[in-house]
């Protein structure tokens, strides 16, 4: 009998394994693809992996102006950068199979059902439980457009692989994966088309915010097709419908970004009762579901789907599991995109807080009044935005969009979630010279 | 030239103390030596001597304030020196040593943070808008290098200003905001602000406990609280249960005034004039007992199901039990009764009274010579004398002459209750809820059966437990064979 059965390696999984296993309980871990999930081996890591490499690419082409000499004309092995990235991976999947080997968790490879309360199946065997944590992640969605089989299409997984530049690629979908793919493949010398239903991009994101980023990849000839439907795909042709025309493009490769889907299918969710539905497995703040002793974490609750949203929701459920109240805050939930600029919010966006009827300032300030930014930046007209409540001004949301704004959102989400108001940031001591001094300067302006 | 004089530094560990008396006031003259107040650490009392000969100019700490070691306490000089000037009074040096090392790896708010509100949970040192020695030594850590060169700094003459929540600096004294020193240091630790706590400790004096038991708070929480007057639950749903502003629960009073006022008139008045003449006049006593409404419910279903068409109008459970009420009272005159005027009355015929519910209070309707009436007319009775005690039409006859009292609150879940006595009536039924019981089945098993509460009331000074709980026992003899009683 295991105090908790966890179903999926992903970052929400292994995580919340770890922390019960510290907590002296004995826990299985059950994954039935590779140790890490989607995050480590096809999600955030490899992606960030590549970007990285074309950010450099970049800053080889341009170290011509800070005084680095480099003989000859920089050009990009795509190749190479995919055998670093490949290292990368390994490496930390490794490490969080020693991690799991060290903390004394049970891992079992194979796909896991729940085949009655408290008792789940793994490659054939059935193991007892007091507890069952499903952290299943999510899959790429595919969306019902013809001719999505099509060899050139790929998703976010396939693209992964690529071992050349395609000299075109489209992209559907200007959500934060097909956005980051076209910073990586525009920086490497693609033609990058994207085509996106909403008149927008990066749902989600503060429009201010995303209306700038979409400016920046468009100077890098980034070409976007907004408010524009996917009717069909032939060959490496792009059909798409936008404001009654019908239009087409063609690529090299086709990258369809519509999203994810959670993966709740095979896991015997029915039998148990647990609430769900193909938009994921219902919980609450406490991270449990509708039936007892039944947990999620993760994207497969569809609630948020972020790595670092899923290990929190984990380490919400462990401590709930073993009688440590705890609960989940959302309102502060740190989220990235790491395009070239890269783009990191916490909070509330303009839009949330007027939809929500707060009365409320927005403060803006270029980041180019924090040194560092000018220094090493000053190319990109990077700006940070701060909502602000208008009567206390407690931070309500913070966004950025600029070099290394990745690095410091944590810190924004920290004051908003401590509910600080301007006030008390002005006693917080902000590291010179560097790029975070900019929210201090933002939320002070007045 | 003027002459500052500084709380003294005792000890170590010391930082700060509390200023219990001045032995002096303005305008005395003193002696080098003498001593000019009394001061407090956590631990002892000790004396504050004069450093100087002359004039006390100015007390600028009143007795009571909560004062950082080396900050000025009063001024010395001359009459009629001026020590309110753009120069700064020469303020001795502090003890080698002092400046940088006293304040390192302390790690806590500083002495004039203490008292000061918005310190909280961002535990960083104040601007630098109050320059003291005290202040430079212990910033000593966290700007290291410029700590030295504030040693030797001018003292502050005047209070401290006010603004933004700090200048309020030291406490003001005058007993507004009584709190030891330990209450305050552990305040200034946790960003509880102790004007919002009542202090438990002597004459209210706030104290360690109180500051402990306080709710943790964000600052907007308590900007919020404040500034609204909110009030904070004990457990939050931020962080280990702190305080957020979305916690707070807005006190009663916010909506409106606390309570509304009406005088004790009409119907009410006459409800509290009986009541009360009840309890002081009678000798109460209440007896229960359920009975298995089995027959009862098992009756209903069939009535709610062939009732239509038998031509019977609803009858409820409540019209069930007054039938047995009734019924039973014919075998037992001497619950069914009153005693007035040290004559008691024990009736043949029962006029039955039931509590009803209107807008305007209890009413209790009676339905005269009950005992004439089959099921279904004692159901149809009741009805429309209900109806018209709710809609005020029922004439004052119909509420009095009444023999028994029949009250259920059944309907409302409650299981049981204690009725009081209608007088001059000396006894009265308390009708509960249904609620399933585990009766042992003749095959030994146990399974579970409804049953009826009831709570009999009566004047023990004309009837008798043993009287009581034998009417009781018939009634419940007769709900729970309900139908032998419909042929009867």
């Amino acid at each position: 009998m295991h105090d908790l059965i966890v179903i999926g390696a992903g970052p929400g999984g292994y995580e919340a394994a770890l922390h019960a296993a510290r907590l002296g309980k004995s826990v299985l871990l059950a994954e039935k693809q590779y140790l890490g999930g989607t995050c480590l081996n096809v999600g955030c890591i490899p992606t960030k992996s590549l970007l990285h490499a074309a950010h450099l690419f970049e800053l080889a082409q341009q170290a011509g102006e800070a005084g680095v000499v480099i003989q000859g004309k920089p050009s990009f092995d795509m190749a190479v950068a995919a055998r670093r990235k490949n290292q990368v991976v390994g490496q930390l999947t490794r490490g969080v199979g020693s991690l799991l080997q060290s903390a004394k968790v049970e891992v079992v490879m194979g796909a896991a059902r729940l085949v009655a309360p408290g008792k789940v199946e793994v490659a054939g065997k059935t193991y007892e439980t007091r507890n069952v944590l499903i952290a299943t992640g999510s899959r790429p969605a595919r969306p019902p457009i013809p001719g999505l089989d099509s060899p050139s299409v790929r998703d976010s997984t396939g693209i992964l692989e690529l071992e050349s530049i395609p000299p075109r690629l489209a992209i559907i979908g200007a959500g934060v994966i097909g956005l980051e793919f076209a910073s990586l493949f525009a920086s490497v010398g693609s033609k990058v088309h994207v085509v996106e239903m909403l008149d927008r991009v990066a749902p989600g994101a503060d429009l201010e915010v995303a209306a700038a980023l979409q400016k920046m990849l468009k100077k890098r000839g980034v070409e976007f097709s907004l408010a524009a439907k996917v009717k069909r795909i032939a060959g490496g042709t792009l059909h798409y419908e936008r404001g009654g025309q019908e239009l087409s493009l063609e690529a090299d490769c086709i990258l369809s970004a519509t999203g994810r889907a959670p993966v709740v299918q095979g896991l015997g969710l029915e039998d148990l009762k647990v609430d769900f539905s193909p938009k994921g497995i219902r919980s609450d703040e406490r991270s449990r579901t509708n039936v007892p002793g039944v947990w999620a974490c993760g994207d497969v609750t569809g609630r948020c789907l972020l790595a670092h949203a899923a290990v929190r929701e984990g380490q919400v459920a462990v401590n709930n599991m073993f009688g440590q109240p705890d609960r989940m805050s959302y309102r502060a939930m740190p989220c990235v995109i790491y395009t070239h600029p890269e783009v990191a919010w916490a909070g509330l966006t303009e839009e949330e807080a007027r939809e929500r009827g707060i009365e409320f300032t927005a403060e803006r300030k270029p980041l180019r009044v924090a040194g560092r930014y000018l220094i090493e930046c000053d190319k990109e007209p990077g700006f940070c935005k701060v909502i602000m409540g208008a009567r206390h001004r407690e931070v309500l949301g913070v966004h950025i969009i600029g070099a290394r704004c990745s690095e410091m959102i944590w810190g924004a989400a920290a004051l908003i979630e401590a509910e600080l108001r301007a006030p008390d940031i002005a006693k917080i001591i902000f590291p010179h010279p560097t790029v975070s001094e900019a929210i201090k300067d933002t939320l002070l302006a007045h | 030239m003027p002459h500052p004089v500084l709380m003294p530094k005792k000890g170590n560990s010391v930082e700060e103390c509390v200023i219990v008396a001045w032995k002096v006031k303005e305008g005395d003259r003193v002696e080098a030596g003498q001593p000019l107040a009394e001061i407090e650490t956590d631990k002892a009392t000790f004396e504050v001597e004069a450093p100087a000969a002359g004039q006390v100019l100015k007390l600028l700490r009143a007795a009571g304030d909560l004062v950082p070691v080396l900050n000025t306490i009063a001024v010395l000089g001359e009459p009629g020196e001026s020590y309110i000037g753009e120069s700064a009074l020469p303020v001795p040096p502090l003890p080698s040593g002092e400046g940088r090392g006293e304040g390192l790896g302390k790690g806590r708010v500083e002495g004039n943070a203490l008292t000061t509100p918005t310190a909280t949970a961002v535990q960083t040192p104040p601007p630098s808008s109050q320059p003291s020695p005290t202040a430079g030594g212990k910033r000593g850590n966290a700007v290291e290098g410029r700590g030295e060169n504030r040693v030797g700094a001018s003292a502050p003459l005047h209070p401290l200003p006010l603004g933004e929540g700090r200048g309020e600096g030291v406490c003001t004294g005058t007993g507004k905001l009584a709190a030891s020193p330990r209450a305050r240091h552990l305040a200034a630790e946790t960003g509880v602000e102790l004007k919002t706590l009542k202090g438990s400790g002597p004459g209210g004096r706030i104290i360690e406990r109180d500051v402990a038991a306080a709710p943790r708070m964000s600052p907007l929480a308590r900007a919020v609280a404040a500034e609204k007057g909110w009030i904070a639950p004990n457990h939050g749903a931020g962080d280990a249960g702190r305080v957020q502003a979305g916690d707070l629960v807005a006190p009663a009073t916010a909506a409106g005034p606390e309570f509304e006022e009406f005088p004790l008139s009409g119907v009410r008045k006459r409800i509290a004039e009986r009541m009360m003449a009840s309890l002081q006049g009678s000798a109460q006593l209440t007896l229960s007992a359920t009975a298995n409404a089995t027959a009862l419910l098992k009756l209903r279903a069939g009535i709610k199901e062939r009732g239509k068409e038998l031509g019977l109008g609803a009858i409820s459970i409540n019209d069930m039990v007054n039938f047995a009420v009734v019924r039973t009272l014919l075998r037992h005159p001497g619950i069914n009764g009153t005693l007035s005027g040290g004559v008691v009355r024990k009736y043949r015929t029962v006029h039955l009274a039931f509590a009803c519910n209107t807008d305007k209070g209890l009413l209790v309707p009676v339905i005269p010579a009950a005992e004439r009436l089959a099921l279904s007319a004692l159901a149809e009775a009741a009805r429309q004398l209900a109806e018209a005690a709710r809609t005020g039409a029922i004439e004052p006859d119909r509420l009095q002459g009444g023999t028994f009292t029949v009250s259920n609150l059944g309907q409302l879940g409650i299981t049981s209750f204690t009725p009081v006595l209608n007088p001059p009536q000396v006894a009265i039924l308390g009708v509960g809820g249904i609620e399933p019981r585990p009766v042992r089945q003749a095959n030994g098993e146990v399974a579970f059966e409804d049953h009826l509460h009831l709570s009999l009331t009566i004047d023990h000074q004309v009837v008798d437990g043993w009287t009581a709980g034998l009417f009781l026992k018939d009634l419940k003899a007769a709900i729970e064979d309900f139908e032998l009683l419909l042929v009867n």
